[in-house]
Protein backbone atom coordinates (compact mmCIF):
# COMPACT_ATOMS: atom_id res chain seq x y z
CA UNK A 1 0.00 0.00 0.00
CA UNK A 2 2.39 2.62 0.74
CA UNK A 3 4.43 1.39 -2.68
CA UNK A 4 1.43 2.39 -4.25
CA UNK A 5 0.63 5.60 -2.15
CA UNK A 6 4.25 7.16 -2.18
CA UNK A 7 4.23 7.81 -5.93
CA UNK A 8 0.54 9.18 -5.78
CA UNK A 9 1.64 11.39 -2.92
CA UNK A 10 5.07 12.40 -4.55
CA UNK A 11 3.06 13.58 -7.59
CA UNK A 12 -0.03 15.48 -5.63
CA UNK A 13 2.87 17.72 -3.96
CA UNK A 14 4.83 17.58 -6.97
CA UNK A 15 1.66 19.55 -8.81
CA UNK A 16 1.20 22.20 -6.08
CA UNK A 17 4.32 23.32 -6.92
CA UNK A 18 3.35 23.40 -10.23
CA UNK A 19 0.00 25.16 -9.52
CA UNK A 20 2.14 28.27 -7.52
CA UNK A 21 4.28 28.47 -10.87
CA UNK A 22 1.07 28.71 -13.00
CA UNK A 23 0.03 30.81 -10.79
CA UNK A 24 -3.19 28.87 -9.79
CA UNK A 25 -4.71 30.61 -6.30
CA UNK A 26 -7.47 29.76 -3.74
CA UNK A 27 -8.96 26.58 -3.49
CA UNK A 28 -8.34 25.59 -6.90
CA UNK A 29 -4.79 25.29 -5.75
CA UNK A 30 -5.76 21.81 -3.87
CA UNK A 31 -8.21 21.03 -6.79
CA UNK A 32 -5.89 21.33 -9.52
CA UNK A 33 -2.69 19.39 -7.87
CA UNK A 34 -5.27 16.61 -6.43
CA UNK A 35 -6.03 15.66 -10.27
CA UNK A 36 -1.80 14.80 -10.42
CA UNK A 37 -2.53 12.65 -7.26
CA UNK A 38 -5.99 11.34 -9.61
CA UNK A 39 -3.50 10.40 -12.61
CA UNK A 40 -1.01 9.19 -11.20
CA UNK A 41 -3.22 6.90 -9.32
CA UNK A 42 -5.09 5.49 -12.39
CA UNK A 43 -1.77 5.14 -14.21
CA UNK A 44 -0.79 2.40 -11.03
CA UNK A 45 -3.83 0.61 -10.19
CA UNK A 46 -4.58 0.00 -14.19
CA UNK A 47 -0.88 -0.98 -14.21
CA UNK A 48 -1.67 -3.72 -11.51
CA UNK A 49 -5.01 -4.89 -13.28
CA UNK A 50 -3.62 -4.78 -17.07
CA UNK A 51 0.66 -4.87 -16.44
CA UNK A 52 0.63 -3.23 -20.28
CA UNK A 53 2.45 0.38 -19.89
CA UNK A 54 0.78 1.83 -22.56
CA UNK A 55 -2.52 1.54 -21.49
CA UNK A 56 -1.64 2.69 -17.87
CA UNK A 57 -1.00 6.08 -19.72
CA UNK A 58 -4.30 6.04 -21.73
CA UNK A 59 -6.40 5.29 -18.22
CA UNK A 60 -4.09 7.73 -16.11
CA UNK A 61 -4.98 10.45 -19.14
CA UNK A 62 -8.75 9.28 -19.01
CA UNK A 63 -8.89 9.40 -15.10
CA UNK A 64 -7.58 13.38 -15.10
CA UNK A 65 -9.72 14.25 -17.85
CA UNK A 66 -12.92 12.71 -15.83
CA UNK A 67 -11.87 14.58 -12.72
CA UNK A 68 -10.67 17.90 -14.69
CA UNK A 69 -14.29 18.25 -16.47
CA UNK A 70 -16.14 17.47 -13.29
CA UNK A 71 -14.01 19.36 -11.11
CA UNK A 72 -14.26 22.44 -13.58
CA UNK A 73 -18.42 21.72 -13.53
CA UNK A 74 -18.79 22.11 -9.69
CA UNK A 75 -15.77 25.26 -9.62
CA UNK A 76 -16.93 26.83 -12.64
CA UNK A 77 -13.37 27.36 -13.60
CA UNK A 78 -11.61 26.19 -16.99
CA UNK A 79 -11.00 22.37 -17.65
CA UNK A 80 -7.12 22.98 -18.52
CA UNK A 81 -6.76 24.38 -14.94
CA UNK A 82 -7.24 21.06 -13.56
CA UNK A 83 -6.26 19.30 -16.43
CA UNK A 84 -2.14 20.73 -16.80
CA UNK A 85 -1.65 19.23 -13.51
CA UNK A 86 -3.01 15.91 -14.25
CA UNK A 87 -0.73 15.67 -17.35
CA UNK A 88 2.56 16.51 -16.11
CA UNK A 89 3.37 13.27 -13.96
CA UNK A 90 2.39 11.08 -17.18
CA UNK A 91 4.74 13.08 -19.14
CA UNK A 92 7.16 10.40 -20.11
CA UNK A 93 10.61 12.13 -18.75
CA UNK A 94 12.49 8.54 -18.27
CA UNK A 95 11.72 7.96 -22.11
CA UNK A 96 12.66 11.15 -23.43
CA UNK A 97 15.99 10.81 -21.05
CA UNK A 98 16.82 7.33 -22.57
CA UNK A 99 16.21 9.09 -26.04
CA UNK A 100 18.45 11.62 -26.03
CA UNK A 101 21.58 9.80 -23.82
CA UNK A 102 20.86 6.65 -26.83
CA UNK A 103 21.27 9.05 -29.23
CA UNK A 104 24.35 11.12 -27.57
CA UNK A 105 25.82 8.09 -26.91
CA UNK A 106 26.00 6.60 -30.49
CA UNK A 107 23.51 4.01 -29.80
CA UNK A 108 21.00 4.33 -32.23
CA UNK A 109 19.02 1.62 -31.64
CA UNK A 110 18.00 2.54 -27.80
CA UNK A 111 17.25 6.02 -29.57
CA UNK A 112 14.96 4.84 -31.82
CA UNK A 113 13.12 2.42 -29.39
CA UNK A 114 13.11 5.10 -27.08
CA UNK A 115 11.63 7.57 -29.77
CA UNK A 116 9.28 5.68 -30.64
CA UNK A 117 8.20 4.66 -27.14
CA UNK A 118 7.94 8.48 -25.90
CA UNK A 119 5.39 8.76 -28.97
CA UNK A 120 3.49 5.75 -28.34
CA UNK A 121 2.81 7.52 -25.07
CA UNK A 122 2.25 11.23 -26.21
CA UNK A 123 -0.13 9.28 -28.41
CA UNK A 124 -1.99 7.17 -25.78
CA UNK A 125 -2.50 10.24 -23.38
CA UNK A 126 -4.04 12.28 -26.25
CA UNK A 127 -6.17 9.53 -27.02
CA UNK A 128 -7.40 9.23 -23.23
CA UNK A 129 -8.23 12.63 -23.12
CA UNK A 130 -10.17 13.12 -26.32
CA UNK A 131 -12.01 9.90 -25.30
CA UNK A 132 -12.74 11.41 -21.76
CA UNK A 133 -13.68 14.23 -22.65
CA UNK A 134 -16.09 13.81 -25.51
CA UNK A 135 -17.76 11.22 -23.70
CA UNK A 136 -18.27 13.52 -21.07
CA UNK A 137 -19.37 16.53 -23.32
CA UNK A 138 -22.34 13.82 -24.86
CA UNK A 139 -23.44 12.57 -21.50
CA UNK A 140 -24.08 16.43 -20.28
CA UNK A 141 -25.65 17.17 -23.66
CA UNK A 142 -27.93 14.31 -23.35
CA UNK A 143 -28.51 15.16 -19.59
CA UNK A 144 -29.52 18.95 -20.69
CA UNK A 145 -31.28 17.62 -23.56
CA UNK A 146 -33.55 15.56 -21.48
CA UNK A 147 -33.83 18.14 -18.20
CA UNK A 148 -34.23 21.39 -20.43
CA UNK A 149 -34.87 20.10 -23.75
CA UNK A 150 -32.02 21.81 -25.67
CA UNK A 151 -28.08 20.68 -25.82
CA UNK A 152 -26.26 24.19 -24.48
CA UNK A 153 -25.77 25.92 -21.28
CA UNK A 154 -26.62 29.46 -20.77
CA UNK A 155 -23.14 31.88 -20.43
CA UNK B 1 -29.64 33.99 -25.34
CA UNK B 2 -31.84 36.88 -24.43
CA UNK B 3 -30.39 39.30 -27.11
CA UNK B 4 -32.12 42.47 -25.14
CA UNK B 5 -31.52 46.29 -27.16
CA UNK B 6 -28.45 47.19 -25.79
CA UNK B 7 -27.00 50.38 -26.44
CA UNK B 8 -23.25 50.10 -26.49
CA UNK B 9 -21.59 50.98 -29.97
CA UNK B 10 -19.85 48.51 -32.00
CA UNK B 11 -16.24 49.92 -30.93
CA UNK B 12 -16.62 49.12 -27.55
CA UNK B 13 -18.10 45.38 -27.96
CA UNK B 14 -15.00 44.78 -30.40
CA UNK B 15 -13.04 46.62 -27.88
CA UNK B 16 -14.04 44.98 -24.97
CA UNK B 17 -14.11 41.33 -26.53
CA UNK B 18 -10.69 41.71 -28.11
CA UNK B 19 -9.07 43.17 -24.77
CA UNK B 20 -10.39 40.02 -23.16
CA UNK B 21 -9.63 37.95 -25.56
CA UNK B 22 -6.09 39.02 -25.88
CA UNK B 23 -5.52 38.61 -22.13
CA UNK B 24 -7.02 35.40 -21.93
CA UNK B 25 -4.47 34.71 -24.75
CA UNK B 26 -1.36 35.80 -22.88
CA UNK B 27 -2.38 34.30 -19.98
CA UNK B 28 -1.84 30.91 -21.26
CA UNK B 29 -5.82 30.01 -22.33
CA UNK B 30 -6.27 27.37 -24.84
CA UNK B 31 -7.23 28.72 -28.28
CA UNK B 32 -10.52 27.21 -28.61
CA UNK B 33 -11.23 29.19 -25.60
CA UNK B 34 -10.45 32.19 -26.42
CA UNK B 35 -12.13 32.15 -29.74
CA UNK B 36 -15.37 30.45 -28.37
CA UNK B 37 -15.14 33.27 -25.10
CA UNK B 38 -14.98 36.53 -27.84
CA UNK B 39 -17.84 34.87 -29.92
CA UNK B 40 -19.88 34.85 -26.98
CA UNK B 41 -19.57 37.89 -25.83
CA UNK B 42 -20.13 39.63 -28.99
CA UNK B 43 -22.76 37.65 -29.43
CA UNK B 44 -24.58 38.83 -26.39
CA UNK B 45 -24.48 42.30 -26.98
CA UNK B 46 -26.59 41.71 -30.19
CA UNK B 47 -23.74 41.71 -32.83
CA UNK B 48 -25.57 40.04 -36.29
CA UNK B 49 -22.10 37.70 -37.14
CA UNK B 50 -18.75 37.31 -35.12
CA UNK B 51 -15.96 35.83 -36.50
CA UNK B 52 -13.28 35.34 -33.87
CA UNK B 53 -9.83 34.24 -35.12
CA UNK B 54 -6.69 33.16 -32.97
CA UNK B 55 -3.51 31.96 -32.91
CA UNK B 56 -0.88 31.51 -29.90
CA UNK B 57 0.31 34.53 -31.26
CA UNK B 58 -2.89 36.97 -32.43
CA UNK B 59 -6.12 37.51 -32.27
CA UNK B 60 -8.28 38.95 -35.26
CA UNK B 61 -12.28 39.54 -34.23
CA UNK B 62 -14.50 40.76 -37.18
CA UNK B 63 -17.87 42.32 -35.75
CA UNK B 64 -21.26 42.93 -38.08
CA UNK B 65 -24.45 44.57 -36.98
CA UNK B 66 -27.36 46.10 -39.16
CA UNK B 67 -24.36 46.52 -41.84
CA UNK B 68 -21.75 48.02 -40.41
CA UNK B 69 -18.67 46.10 -40.28
CA UNK B 70 -15.32 46.41 -37.88
CA UNK B 71 -12.19 44.32 -37.74
CA UNK B 72 -9.87 44.70 -35.03
CA UNK B 73 -6.38 42.59 -34.35
CA UNK B 74 -4.35 42.25 -31.44
CA UNK B 75 -0.87 40.29 -31.35
CA UNK B 76 0.54 38.13 -28.58
CA UNK B 77 4.12 39.10 -28.06
CA UNK B 78 4.65 36.86 -25.28
CA UNK B 79 2.67 33.87 -23.05
CA UNK B 80 2.66 34.33 -19.50
CA UNK B 81 0.82 31.70 -17.97
CA UNK B 82 -1.15 32.99 -15.48
CA UNK B 83 -4.25 30.56 -14.63
CA UNK B 84 -5.92 32.39 -11.81
CA UNK B 85 -6.18 34.87 -14.29
CA UNK B 86 -7.37 33.05 -16.88
CA UNK B 87 -10.19 31.75 -14.26
CA UNK B 88 -11.11 35.20 -13.22
CA UNK B 89 -11.55 36.04 -17.18
CA UNK B 90 -13.45 32.91 -17.68
CA UNK B 91 -15.79 34.10 -14.64
CA UNK B 92 -15.90 37.42 -15.88
CA UNK B 93 -17.29 36.74 -19.42
CA UNK B 94 -19.89 34.42 -17.94
CA UNK B 95 -20.94 37.00 -16.03
CA UNK B 96 -20.62 39.70 -18.58
CA UNK B 97 -22.72 37.07 -21.03
CA UNK B 98 -25.57 37.05 -18.34
CA UNK B 99 -26.02 40.90 -17.19
CA UNK B 100 -24.71 42.90 -19.88
CA UNK B 101 -23.12 45.80 -17.87
CA UNK B 102 -22.06 48.49 -19.60
CA UNK B 103 -18.41 49.04 -20.93
CA UNK B 104 -16.73 50.65 -17.94
CA UNK B 105 -18.12 48.00 -16.05
CA UNK B 106 -16.17 45.72 -17.80
CA UNK B 107 -12.78 47.98 -18.24
CA UNK B 108 -13.23 48.21 -14.30
CA UNK B 109 -13.42 44.10 -13.72
CA UNK B 110 -10.79 43.76 -16.13
CA UNK B 111 -8.38 46.27 -14.68
CA UNK B 112 -9.12 44.42 -11.06
CA UNK B 113 -8.22 41.14 -12.43
CA UNK B 114 -5.12 42.29 -14.16
CA UNK B 115 -4.03 43.93 -10.20
CA UNK B 116 -4.49 40.75 -8.67
CA UNK B 117 -1.26 39.19 -6.82
CA UNK B 118 0.78 36.95 -8.43
CA UNK B 119 3.26 34.96 -6.39
CA UNK B 120 6.39 36.36 -5.70
CA UNK B 121 10.22 35.00 -7.14
CA UNK B 122 11.19 33.92 -3.39
CA UNK B 123 8.30 31.55 -3.61
CA UNK B 124 8.72 30.27 -7.18
CA UNK B 125 12.19 29.25 -6.14
CA UNK B 126 10.38 27.38 -2.91
CA UNK B 127 8.45 25.32 -5.90
CA UNK B 128 11.08 24.54 -7.60
CA UNK B 129 12.90 22.63 -4.61
CA UNK B 130 8.94 21.36 -4.10
CA UNK B 131 8.48 20.16 -7.14
CA UNK B 132 12.33 18.67 -7.98
CA UNK B 133 12.05 16.67 -4.54
CA UNK B 134 8.44 15.35 -5.44
CA UNK B 135 9.62 13.98 -8.80
CA UNK B 136 12.88 12.78 -7.19
CA UNK B 137 10.55 10.61 -5.31
CA UNK B 138 8.00 9.89 -7.47
CA UNK B 139 11.27 8.71 -9.91
CA UNK B 140 11.80 6.09 -7.17
CA UNK B 141 14.59 7.91 -5.78
CA UNK B 142 15.88 7.88 -1.99
CA UNK B 143 15.77 10.59 0.57
CA UNK B 144 18.95 11.71 -0.51
CA UNK B 145 18.23 12.20 -3.61
CA UNK B 146 15.15 14.51 -2.72
CA UNK B 147 17.26 16.21 -0.33
CA UNK B 148 19.91 17.32 -3.70
CA UNK B 149 17.32 17.28 -5.99
CA UNK B 150 15.88 20.21 -3.57
CA UNK B 151 18.83 22.46 -3.36
CA UNK B 152 19.26 21.76 -7.15
CA UNK B 153 15.81 22.76 -8.14
CA UNK B 154 16.21 26.06 -6.21
CA UNK B 155 19.25 26.90 -7.85
CA UNK B 156 18.56 26.40 -11.01
CA UNK B 157 15.25 29.03 -10.68
CA UNK B 158 17.55 30.97 -9.03
CA UNK B 159 19.59 30.66 -12.77
CA UNK B 160 16.21 30.83 -14.58
CA UNK B 161 15.63 34.55 -12.79
CA UNK B 162 18.70 35.87 -13.23
CA UNK B 163 18.44 35.05 -17.07
CA UNK B 164 15.18 36.51 -17.39
CA UNK B 165 16.35 39.48 -15.89
CA UNK B 166 18.57 39.78 -18.30
CA UNK B 167 15.80 38.64 -20.96
CA UNK B 168 17.80 35.82 -22.47
CA UNK B 169 15.71 33.69 -24.97
CA UNK B 170 13.10 31.20 -24.03
CA UNK B 171 15.03 28.45 -26.14
CA UNK B 172 18.09 29.85 -24.33
CA UNK B 173 16.57 30.02 -21.05
CA UNK B 174 15.65 26.33 -20.63
CA UNK B 175 18.83 24.94 -22.07
CA UNK B 176 20.67 26.94 -19.20
CA UNK B 177 18.41 25.74 -16.52
CA UNK B 178 18.88 21.97 -18.15
CA UNK B 179 23.02 22.59 -18.16
CA UNK B 180 23.07 24.01 -14.83
CA UNK B 181 21.10 21.28 -13.45
CA UNK B 182 22.84 18.45 -15.01
CA UNK B 183 26.06 19.68 -13.92
CA UNK B 184 24.94 20.00 -10.22
CA UNK B 185 23.11 16.43 -10.36
CA UNK B 186 26.68 15.09 -11.80
CA UNK B 187 28.59 16.95 -9.22
CA UNK B 188 26.13 15.89 -6.23
CA UNK B 189 26.28 12.06 -7.54
CA UNK B 190 30.05 12.00 -7.65
CA UNK B 191 30.77 13.85 -4.58
CA UNK B 192 27.95 12.13 -2.43
CA UNK B 193 28.12 8.19 -2.93
CA UNK B 194 24.60 8.41 -1.43
CA UNK B 195 23.23 10.39 -4.25
CA UNK B 196 21.89 8.76 -7.36
CA UNK B 197 22.91 10.55 -11.05
CA UNK B 198 19.10 9.38 -11.69
CA UNK B 199 16.30 9.94 -10.09
CA UNK B 200 17.77 13.44 -8.96
CA UNK B 201 18.32 14.92 -12.57
CA UNK B 202 15.03 13.63 -13.39
CA UNK B 203 13.33 15.47 -10.63
CA UNK B 204 15.26 18.72 -11.46
CA UNK B 205 14.31 18.23 -15.31
CA UNK B 206 10.62 17.67 -14.51
CA UNK B 207 10.59 21.54 -13.60
CA UNK B 208 11.38 22.63 -17.50
CA UNK B 209 8.55 20.21 -18.71
CA UNK B 210 6.16 22.69 -20.91
CA UNK B 211 3.08 21.31 -19.51
CA UNK B 212 0.44 24.28 -20.69
CA UNK B 213 1.53 23.69 -23.95
CA UNK B 214 1.48 20.16 -23.98
CA UNK B 215 -2.02 20.44 -22.59
CA UNK B 216 -3.43 23.48 -24.86
CA UNK B 217 -2.01 21.92 -27.63
CA UNK B 218 -3.84 18.37 -27.04
CA UNK B 219 -6.87 20.38 -26.17
CA UNK B 220 -6.86 21.96 -29.16
CA UNK B 221 -6.38 19.25 -31.61
CA UNK B 222 -9.63 17.88 -29.41
CA UNK B 223 -11.62 21.09 -30.56
CA UNK B 224 -10.41 19.85 -33.87
CA UNK B 225 -8.24 23.21 -34.15
CA UNK B 226 -5.55 21.35 -35.85
CA UNK B 227 -3.30 24.69 -36.53
CA UNK B 228 -3.10 25.71 -32.84
CA UNK B 229 -2.72 22.05 -31.85
CA UNK B 230 0.46 22.03 -34.54
CA UNK B 231 1.95 25.24 -33.55
CA UNK B 232 1.83 24.15 -29.55
CA UNK B 233 3.11 20.64 -30.25
CA UNK B 234 6.16 22.70 -32.25
CA UNK B 235 6.57 24.55 -29.33
CA UNK B 236 7.07 21.71 -27.31
CA UNK B 237 9.29 20.02 -29.14
CA UNK B 238 11.39 22.78 -29.43
CA UNK B 239 11.38 22.76 -25.43
CA UNK B 240 12.23 19.40 -24.97
CA UNK B 241 14.88 19.83 -27.75
CA UNK B 242 16.34 22.60 -25.58
CA UNK B 243 16.35 20.51 -22.65
CA UNK B 244 17.98 17.75 -24.50
CA UNK B 245 20.43 20.16 -25.71
CA UNK B 246 21.34 21.75 -22.16
CA UNK B 247 21.14 18.19 -20.24
CA UNK B 248 23.58 16.50 -23.14
CA UNK B 249 26.23 20.02 -22.79
CA UNK B 250 27.14 18.40 -19.50
CA UNK B 251 25.93 14.74 -18.99
CA UNK B 252 28.35 13.69 -21.29
CA UNK B 253 31.21 16.00 -21.01
CA UNK B 254 33.96 13.99 -19.29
Amino acid sequence: MIEFLRPCLASFVACIGFSIVYQIRGKNLFFASFCGFISWAAFLLSDAVFGVEIASYFFGATAAALYAEISAHFLKSPVTVFLILGIIPLVPGLAVYRTMEGCLTGDTQQCLVMGIETLKIGGAIALGLFLSSTLYRLLRAAVLHIRYGKTENIG
Amino acid sequence: MPAKKSPMSLEKILDASSRIGYLMLSYGAEISRVEDTARRICMAYGADEAHVFAISSSIVITLVRSGETLTQTRRVTAITTNLDRVDRLNHLSRMICETLPEYDEIMASVNEIERRPLYSSVVSVFAYALISGAFAIFFSGSVWDMLSATVIGASIRLVMLLLEYLKAAPFFLTAAAASVATGLARLFSTGFGAVMLEPTLLGVLMNLVPGVALTNSMRDFIATDYMSGVGRLVECFFTGAAIALGAAFVLFWR
